[in-house]
């Protein structure tokens, strides 16, 4: 599904992050771990292509798209939800999740979109015409994933979804994560915590100061100890 | 009674203009933050093509009917506006220029349009026809000239327009999103260039038309852009930059300050110029947000 080569890359002059090789099979949950400031993030900008400068190759369903803007990699089936939610905080629900279908490929429609979307999260159905910046953390954070859905991804990559949720509300994405997967979408979740990345993914990348240290099955890093170990063992 | 609704006629048909001009600043401001000053120097090279196809007095055997000099001058400023975007700000935005940059080349680009228009054009005043001629008229109580009837008339048609666009459309909704949050509009798939492009576009045609629709009562002449970029500007910051009927408002209150304060207040008439500057830097110091603030952008 999604093939990482050599990435490399940051916003000035020095890389932010250097030689990361992921890969993703049709169907997998993979977790991205690490410390803050490890660079997570910034390898997300540089799938989407929202990184400044990057070099190093990506290939999406077996097509080298290392040089496609940002935007066709939406319409491909690339979809991220962006750390800290990021929603139209001024448009009504109906109008950030229609935004999200912007880059719908033609052989989708918007309303089933919509309809899959609100049958995912009923909550949203019920506050389609409420502005999103009036919702709780946790609507808008399950408005950010509808959002990203409304393109119909193949892959999507999730930021920290989960950062400053209450633990019902991780629960309740959870259950949604584990829906989507159910119904066959590969996701990547950039993740600080292992309890979270045994939830939600199978293998885990280990990331610290920009670069992969390990890859390994979640439940293998689990057995293996405490991840602050690892983050720290590294430096 | 009569003294006072005409000059409301007159003072509403010099608010739409600056409204026209606030609105060609606005479409540009809100998703790409870039004041561009030309937008007065668009308008008049608009009046001079228009001139130039309705009269014979720069190109000979083009008397082309009103409608579709409007289509053209129209079509014309979309192309100026998508050029300039093209050659002078896009190469900036790729290298991560502040704003700033392109705000000053974009002041060059008004040097240039108002030498070439000099040089195209001439220095002195072209008349321009107005398509329902210079008849006195009666609409209801109010008394005025044809030309103003029609401004008033399609400076409503434009901004409802403008304002179903952002409201109403998905792509008027997008380019709200890109004035909101870049980076996020992008990660829906928006292309952001594309809109940055199109913005351009919207208002060199906007300043082209508003420039056409002024010419029959102030004649084309190479001085008419700067005012134009000044009082539609005053316009934008009394209005704010969050709405479009903030354009409107904005420049009916500059009009109706302008010329009733010309009339009753007791002032001599030359320091009735000052009054747009007046307002501008009131507001700036007071209400820099505009009287319309946008919607809330916090999260």
């Amino acid at each position: 599904m999604l093939e990482a080569r050599a990435l490399a890359g940051g916003y000035r002059k020095a890389d932010v992050i250097a030689d990361i090789d992921l890969r993703l099979d049709a169907g997998e949950s993979v977790a991205l771990l690490g410390p803050n400031g490890a660079g997570k993030s910034t390898v997300l900008a540089a799938l989407t292509a929202t990184l400044p400068r990057r070099s190093g190759a990506i290939l999406f369903n077996g097509r080298d798209v290392s040089a496609e803007p940002g935007h066709k990699l939406v319409a491909a089936g690339l979809a991220l939800v962006p750390e800290g939610r990021q929603i139209f905080a001024p448009f009504t629900v109906r109008d950030n999740l229609r935004l999200g279908a912007i880059a719908l490929p033609r052989a989708h429609r918007v309303a089933d979109r919509f309809d899959y979307v609100f049958t995912l999260f009923p909550r949203l159905a019920e506050r389609a015409s409420q502005r999103a910046g009036t919702m709780s953390g946790g609507e808008q954070q399950m408005l950010a994933i509808g959002r990203a859905l409304m393109s119909a991804p193949r892959l999507l990559l999730l930021d920290e979804p989960f950062l400053g949720l209450a633990p019902m509300i991780v629960e309740e994405i959870l259950a949604t994560l584990a829906r989507l997967r159910a119904d066959g979408l590969t996701t990547l979740i950039v993740e600080q915590k292992l309890e979270i990345a045994l939830a939600c993914a199978t293998r885990a990348y280990v990331m610290v100061n920009g670069r992969v240290i390990r890859h390994a099955p979640c439940a293998e890093l689990a057995a293996g100890g405490d991840l602050q170990d690892i983050y720290f063992s590294a430096n | 009674m009569e003294d006072f609704l005409e000059l409301l006629v007159s003072a509403t048909a010099s608010g739409c203009v600056y409204g026209l001009l606030a609105l060609a600043y606005l479409v540009i401001i809100r998703p790409t933050s870039i004041i561009n000053f030309a937008v007065g120097e668009w308008a008049a090279s608009g009046a001079f093509v228009g001139v130039a196809v309705l009269s014979t007095l720069v190109w000979p055997a083009l008397e082309w009917p009103w409608w579709s000099a409007l289509l053209i001058v129209a079509a014309f400023g979309a192309l100026v506006g998508y050029g300039t975007e093209l050659l002078c700000v896009r190469p900036l935005v790729a290298r991560g220029a502040p704003e700033l940059s392109a705000i000053l080349v974009l002041l060059g680009v008004l040097v240039i349009f108002r030498e070439g228009n000099t040089l195209l054009f001439g220095a002195s005043p072209l008349p321009s026809p107005a398509p329902f001629g210079f008849r006195r008229m009666l609409i209801g109580p109010f008394p005025g000239v044809s030309q103003q009837f029609l401004i008033i008339g399609a400076t409503f048609g434009v901004f409802l327009s403008a304002w179903l666009f952002f409201e109403r459309t998905v792509w008027g909704r997008a380019f709200e999103a890109v004035a909101l949050n870049r980076k996020a509009a992008a990660l829906m798939g928006i292309d952001l260039r594309m809109v940055g492009a199109l913005a351009f576009a919207a208002g060199g045609a906007i300043a082209a038309v508003a420039g056409l629709l002024v010419s029959p009562l102030t004649s084309a002449h190479f001085l008419m852009g700067l005012p134009l970029a000044t009082q539609g500007f005053t316009a934008l910051v009394i209005g704010g930059i969050g709405r479009v009927e903030g354009a409107l408002l904005g420049g009916l209150i500059l009009a109706f300050v302008e010329q009733f304060g010309a009339r009753w207040l007791p002032v001599p008439s030359g320091m009735t110029l000052a009054f747009p500057f007046v307002l501008l830097i009131g507001f700036l110091l007071f209400r820099p947000t505009g009287l319309l603030r946008a919607p809330e952008t916090r999260v």
